[in-house]
């Protein structure tokens, strides 16, 4: 169980503060007359924060859509050009810990592309909805980060010091590990199931009740893009896997090597993925 | 065949993969070499990112040595069980490396 702390502060978080040089290019977009909306959706897609942002206020009463919104270009369409636009130029940015946030930030666009190679191969239809859980897979991370950051150092100390794995860390620290934090968050933004049951079962997807693939692509992408060395600054370890996930995904031993095999070539030049590098 | 993210394209690169419209119809065969138009029609396209010939990179940085892809990899995986799924992947990246694409 997450500690009161904890549970009463994810209550009131309203959003995430989003990395300084996302902010600025996706400000500088907005505010530049003409933009083409895909290539503006391209780069709130490119940052967890601006993402989870637009789609918390898709799926918020204030619009009352009868379904619950787990697109991001849906979303965006909603929202409308004025609001996208007020909602971007009125976004939090990350002040402290930017070390840290980067390399979540790296990680979480990183999985995003991963998943999606692993999506295709499995023949999951998709494609828009698994890179975006990906790109929001450790929302939870940047929580804790933002909401706790002494306590987070704690969970950098176990990790290197007591060489326990990040989650466990975590759920010694605060009694629950970043991605039931994350699931709490998406829930009280009303993100729909199918975008939150994956987030939450990132790390154990034969617990999903919903969203089994979804969740196993992004488990064994998690995995894959650690494993090619895009980790956080403290957690550069490969985790626990659950050994069943990419059998289950039936995806073959070929097709896997083929997925690491170009991920690592990718991974290495990440700044071509990456939208807000010079 | 590197992917890159569609605002990164120049003028230059060569698509190394076609890309296909929403009906299934080739829009540019492999082997476009893209210019400034392409490049326009793209920023407003819907591709995410396209793959692109490698050769066609204007940039490449250089592999570390092999022994601190090693030992650095080794660190990684030091503290979990190998079990097949592991060890495939570690294989894989070690190929990788040995064959260039890593660094």
């Amino acid at each position: 169980m997450p500690s009161l702390d904890v549970k009463k502060k994810l209550e009131g978080m309203a959003g995430l503060p989003s990395i300084p040089r996302a902010a600025k290019h996706i400000s500088e977009l907005a505010t530049t007359p003409h933009t083409p909306m895909k290539r503006l959706e391209r780069a709130i897609g490119s940052d967890p924060a601006m993402a989870a942002r637009m789609l918390r206020f898709a799926n918020s009463e204030i619009y009352g859509f009868p379904n619950r919104i787990d697109s991001l270009s849906h979303s965006l369409i909603l929202l409308g050009v004025d609001m996208i636009r007020g909602l971007i130029l009125s976004t939090r940015v990350m002040e402290s810990n930017l070390a840290e946030a980067e390399a979540l930030w790296r990680h979480s666009l990183a999985v995003s592309w991963v998943a999606s190679e692993l999506g295709v191969r499995v023949g999951l239809k998709d494609l828009e909805r698994i890179s975006l859980v990906g790109l929001l897979h450790d929302l939870g991370k940047l929580a804790l980060l933002v909401l706790f950051p002494g306590k987070y150092e704690t969970v950098a100390r176990k990790v290197r010091i007591n060489k326990l794995d990040s989650l466990a860390a975590e759920i010694e620290v605060f009694g629950v590990g970043h991605a039931e934090v994350a699931g709490q968050l998406c829930q009280s933004w009303s993100l729909p199931s199918s975008i939150y049951a994956p987030i939450v079962h990132h790390h154990s997807p034969d617990q999903a009740k919903e969203g089994f693939a979804l969740a196993a692509v992004i488990h064994v992408a998690d995995v894959i893009v650690k494993a090619a060395g895009v980790g956080h600054t403290h957690d550069t370890y490969v985790p626990p896997v659950v050994n069943d996930a990419w059998r289950e995904l039936g995806i073959s031993e070929d097709d896997l090597k083929e997925v690491v095999f170009d991920a690592a070539g990718q991974l290495r030049n990440l700044e071509l993925l990456d939208p807000f590098s010079g | 065949m590197p992917a890159v993210l569609t605002d990164k394209l120049k003028v230059g690169m060569k698509l190394c993969q076609a890309l296909y419209t929403d009906k299934g119809k080739v829009y540019l065969p492999a082997g476009t070499i893209l210019d400034e138009k392409l490049l326009a029609e793209l920023s407003r396209a819907r591709y995410k990112y396209v793959r692109v010939d490698s050769s066609s990179l204007s940039h490449k940085k250089a592999a570390p040595p092999a022994s601190d892809f090693e030992d650095r990899l080794e660190e990684r995986f030091s503290r979990v069980a190998l079990c097949p799924f592991l060890r495939l992947i570690k294989e894989a990246l070690k190929a990788a490396m040995t064959t260039g694409s890593q660094g």
